[in-house]
């Protein structure tokens, strides 16, 4: 899938510089985070699966599964709250150069695949 | 214990509410002071929860006394898409926003070339899926109403009229809600705020329970949690394949529902409401869940055994006697219903409106469409059939379905249908290589095999014959529809998501790769994927003002500055507003519109007014109408500059006749002073000898002879200058009758020499070619004589010298045959000689005895024969060439 922020697309046979400035890296870091959190959320959901069921010796008892899937829920919203803050932050403060001027944005590679 | 009357009174009042909230809302967008919680991201999050609808409400316990904890991925899946906002929704929201779309069909359309069949396809799909849904909302309304009738014994309670009734309720509902008005960009505020506001009653009552169920009945978190351990649920107990199947439909489902699609897109204001709604809707879903295990467990425990788990949540309230409560859990189930079916039909409406009854209504229609409200009543009209139809067709579903399916199982039947949009949905936006073609084939093969394998089998036993689900059609095992291929031991519902969904990606994919885009799929192909870069961030929606001074500026340049003044002033006294600038209401938008349209075209107004209030980027269609448009006005200007040559044409051709017309009057003039002044000598002369006549008296005879003589000869050559003048004009309008016959060129010849000569005491010498005037000419000998006679009388005139000899010669070429008179004297002047043959040009007029119309007459009559005569210069003397044409001669 192609990564919808315009500095995520590199374009091909361009090498970018190797060490970027720590406000594009922040922006790199926030971007991975956005696109693990339901990596994340799938893998921990998927966890029950390898519980042994009701038809086993010895299941999982409900009240635990119960308290297991419901904290994972509340863990998913907490980051996704904890993303839009840290978005918010990064608008607020990372998108002003120390000049005062706002960030250009970095010019976006259109493939030219027509 | 409630009535069932008191009940239907507060249905109604309730009903009451939310019309007035939607009203009230859309009063206030329509003359903008919508307020800031109107715009507010919470309202956005709230209207998502179209989500949770009846099923929700009433099915997810039943759900989770049956199968556990399985219900939860109903909301874990759009957990999962919410959270992934950032690279999902966000770019969805972007694209809808920017092409201006209204509807999950039009999106895909527009991705895949404004394609029409493709909507259409859509359309008929997600009325097909949402049809069981709306079944669903009919039977949970149903059985909330069969619960508090069976309490209440005096009421005449009949399911089939109930379920009539209700279906009714909800189309009107719906009706009055979704088609009071039509906005341009499908935003309804009112039903979003309505919706907002049952959000919360719907979370509130379950909470309700939830809570009364927790700590009024078990007595608390950890003896309800025990108790859960000892329910018939209390173990782990989930098939790996329909958690993960039921997880992916649910997340499927929650961005192909068309209603999801209208409130998340469509109606949405800001993409950045959805930074709030990406964590406050999951909250939202987890709390609505959250008591749903404990209902169920509680509900196993407290309720009689065989009361239906799917009405728990209004079971065990009234079981309890606790009626206050047991009303708002019946009026939360109620909002659950009635937002779906409202956001639903709406949905579903303008998807037929748009892609089905718009299209073939303007195809059929014989003439255009003048009037602009003469379509807008057609759309909502439209529109009400829809969801009339809509909402008939749910019905249909509920009484063939029997109603007695468990609600899940009708809920995730049409998840399994809407789901099949999702590989084309998710191909458009993340990869352009996607194709009309692919989607559409997908599309339909993933349809097929869902209506297959999955509705017909749930509808009953009506349309599936028992041995087709058993041996297969025909008899063909592996075509039975829950066991396609020979898969028979999966769970229907992940056998049919299996088949359906994996063979609509996989033809997607194959014939995209196969198949070529179009240019217009190609570009918009482009803009959906990378629209990030195509489109600008949001707007900061800062307020209206500025958009009013965008709007006032452009329009100053395009209809000037004091006209668009004027215009303004006009919508301000119209608003009432006094000082600044009117508000961009929608109907204000729509005049200025169509003022700019007079002057720039449609199209292109449509396009500048949706940049300036819309944030939407000009769209591939927009860009080809103003081309079009621009076309029309380049074709305009040709004719234009083709006319405007012909006129300079047709001034030239006036302006050169008027010249002729005034040279030919000089002429006129010119010729009638040399008619009078000739007319007068004679009259002269006449006159004064008449007088001498009259007054002389005693005069010799021989004078009054000689004075009578000369009246006579001056009478004469009036008469001959008249007889010529006459002639002349005869000739000159081509009124001569030519008297053509065959004739022997020496005859004539020899006559116009006789003629010309006889009677003069020293005649010129004519010397004459013999043979070779004998030659047959077919001309008009009198004519012709008459040319001859003209010139041998002027060399007997003219000639000068000592013995006058005129040479007549005859000369034969292929074409011609030339007469030359070639007389021995000193020949005319250069200079007169260029106007030996125009009228009164006498050569010498000391010796004149003529008028000099002579070879003025020679020459027209020569053109009369179609032949010439012209004068050289020749070495002896002069010489005239008489030139007649020898396809005369016979």
């Amino acid at each position: 899938m192609t990564a919808p922020d315009s500095d995520l697309i590199h374009a091909e046979g361009r090498i970018g510089p190797s060490f970027v400035n720590q406000r594009t890296y922040r922006r790199r870091r926030l971007m991975d985070m956005a696109r693990l959190l339901p990596l994340l959320g799938i893998v921990l959901l998927m966890i029950p699966l390898l519980w042994s069921a009701a038809d086993d010796a010895d299941p999982v008892n409900m009240s635990d599964a119960f308290v297991y899937i419901y904290v994972v829920w509340g863990g998913l919203i907490a980051l996704s709250l904890l993303f839009t803050w840290a978005i918010r932050r990064w608008a607020q403060h990372w998108t002003t150069e120390p000049t005062g001027k706002p960030e250009t944005p970095s010019v976006p590679h259109h493939p030219s695949e027509l | 214990m409630a009535s069932l009357n008191a009940l239907i009174l507060v249905c109604l009042l309730y009903v009451a509410l939310l019309f007035g909230v939607a009203f009230l809302a859309d009063r206030a967008a329509l003359q903008g002071r919508s307020g800031k919680w109107m715009k507010s991201p919470l309202i956005y999050t709230l209207s998502l929860s179209i989500y949770c609808t009846g099923w929700t409400f009433y099915g997810a316990v039943g759900y989770a006394a049956r199968s556990g904890l399985e219900f939860a991925t109903i909301y874990l899946g759009p957990t999962l898409i919410m959270i992934s906002w950032w690279w999902g929704l966000r770019k969805l929201v972007r694209v809808g926003r920017s092409q201006r779309i209204t509807s999950i069909a039009d999106l895909l359309s527009a991705r895949y070339g404004k394609s029409n069949a493709l909507a259409i396809c859509i359309t008929l799909l997600a009325v097909v899926s949402t049809t069981p849904y709306i079944a669903l909302q009919l039977q949970s309304i149903t059985l909330s109403f069969e619960i508090f009738a069976d309490a209440d014994p005096t009421s005449g309670f009949s399911e089939q009229n109930t379920v009539f009734w209700v279906a009714c309720g909800l189309a009107a509902f719906a009706i009055l809600f979704g088609t009071r008005n039509l906005n341009a960009n499908e935003r309804h505020h009112g039903v979003v705020t309505a919706v907002a506001l049952e959000a919360v009653v719907k979370l509130v009552a379950l909470l309700a329970v939830g809570i009364f169920v927790v700590w009024g009945i078990a007595g608390g978190v950890e003896a309800t949690l025990a108790q859960i351990d000892a329910s018939a649920i209390g173990a782990w107990q989930v098939m790996p394949g329909r958690w993960t199947t039921t997880l992916f439909l649910a997340a499927a489902a929650f961005i192909c529902l068309p209603r999801m699609f209208q409130v998340m897109v469509v109606e949405n204001v800001d993409e950045r409401h959805l930074k709030l709604a990406s964590w406050a809707f999951p909250l939202y879903l987890l709390l609505i869940s959250l008591f749903v295990v404990p209902i169920a467990a509680v509900g196993l425990h407290v309720l009689p055994d065989g009361a239906n788990p799917d009405l728990f949540v209004l079971a065990i309230p009234m079981h309890q006697g606790q009626d206050a409560l047991a009303m708002l859990v019946f009026l939360g189930g109620f909002s659950s219903a009635t937002s779906m079916v409202i956001v639903a039909a709406m949905a579903l409406s303008t998807m037929m409106s748009n892609h089905i009854v718009m299209p073939y209504w303007l195809r059929y229609r014989s003439s255009r469409v003048s009037v602009s409200g003469d379509v807008r009543n057609v759309v909502l009209i439209a529109r009400r059939l829809s969801i009339a139809a809509i909402m008939g067709l749910g019905y249909l579903y509920y009484v063939l379905s029997g109603g007695g399916t468990a609600l899940a199982t009708i809920g995730l039947v049409a998840f399994a249908g809407v789901s099949q949009l999702l590989p084309a949905l998710v191909g458009g936006l993340f990869w352009r290589g996607a194709t009309r073609n692919g989607a559409l084939a997908g599309i339909t093969i993933g349809f097929v095999i869902w209506v297959y394998s999955l509705l017909l089998p749930a509808l009953g036993d009506g349309l599936l014959p028992a041995d087709v689900m058993e041996q297969g059609p025909w008899g063909v095992g592996w075509l039975r529809p829950q066991a396609l291929f020979g898969l028979h031991s999966l769970d229907p519902i992940v056998h049919a998501a299996f088949w359906s969904l994996g063979s609509n990606t996989l033809i997607f994919c194959l014939v995209s790769l196969m198949s070529f885009p179009s240019p217009i799929e190609r570009l918009q192909g482009a803009q959906f994927v990378h629209v990030f870069e195509h489109s600008t961030g949001p707007r900061g929606w800062t307020g209206s003002v500025a958009q009013a001074e965008d709007l006032m500026v452009m329009s100053q340049r395009i209809l000037g500055a004091s006209e668009a003044q004027a215009f303004f002033d006009d919508e301000r006294n119209r608003q009432g507003v006094r000082g600044g600038l009117p508000e961009p209401t929608p109907g204000f938008l729509e005049r200025l519109e169509r003022e700019l349209s007079a002057s720039i075209g449609a199209a292109a107004a449509h396009a500048m007014i949706g940049q300036i209030v819309g944030g939407s980027s000009v769209s591939v269609e927009d860009l080809m109408a103003v081309a079009d448009e621009t076309a029309q006005i380049l074709e305009y200007s040709s004719k234009l500059e083709t006319q405007s040559t012909e006129l300079a044409d047709t001034a030239r051709q006036l302006r050169d006749s008027n010249e002729k017309l005034t040279q030919i009057s000089a002429q006129k003039d010119a010729f009638l002073s040399q008619v009078s002044h000739e007319l007068r000598t004679p009259m002269t002369s006449i006159r004064a000898f008449s007088e001498i006549l009259r007054d002389v008296e005693q005069m010799q005879e021989a004078d009054q002879k000689r004075y009578a003589a000369i009246i006579h000869d001056e009478s004469l050559r009036l008469t001959r200058l008249l007889d010529d003048i006459l002639d002349l004009s005869v000739l000159e309008h081509g009124q001569v009758q030519l008297n053509l016959r065959s004739v022997v060129l020496a005859d004539v010849l020899t006559r116009a020499q006789a003629t010309a000569l006889t009677g003069i005491a020293q005649p010129i010498d004519v010397k004459r070619d013999g043979d070779r005037e004998e030659i047959k000419l077919f001309t008009d000998a009198d004519r012709l004589a008459q040319v001859f006679i003209n010139i041998i009388t002027n060399a007997q005139k003219y000639c000068d010298a000592e013995k006058p000899v005129l040479k007549i010669s005859v000369m034969h070429t292929t074409d011609w045959i030339h007469i030359d008179f070639i007389d021995n004297g000193k020949g005319i002047d250069k200079e007169q000689s260029q106007l030996v043959f125009e009228k009164f040009s006498r050569i010498r007029p000391e010796n004149a005895g003529g008028a000099g119309l002579g070879l003025a007459i020679c020459r027209e009559v020569m053109q009369r024969l179609n032949g010439e005569i012209e004068y050289f210069a020749h070495t002896t003397g002069s010489c005239f060439r008489v030139s007649v044409p020898i396809h005369q001669e016979i």
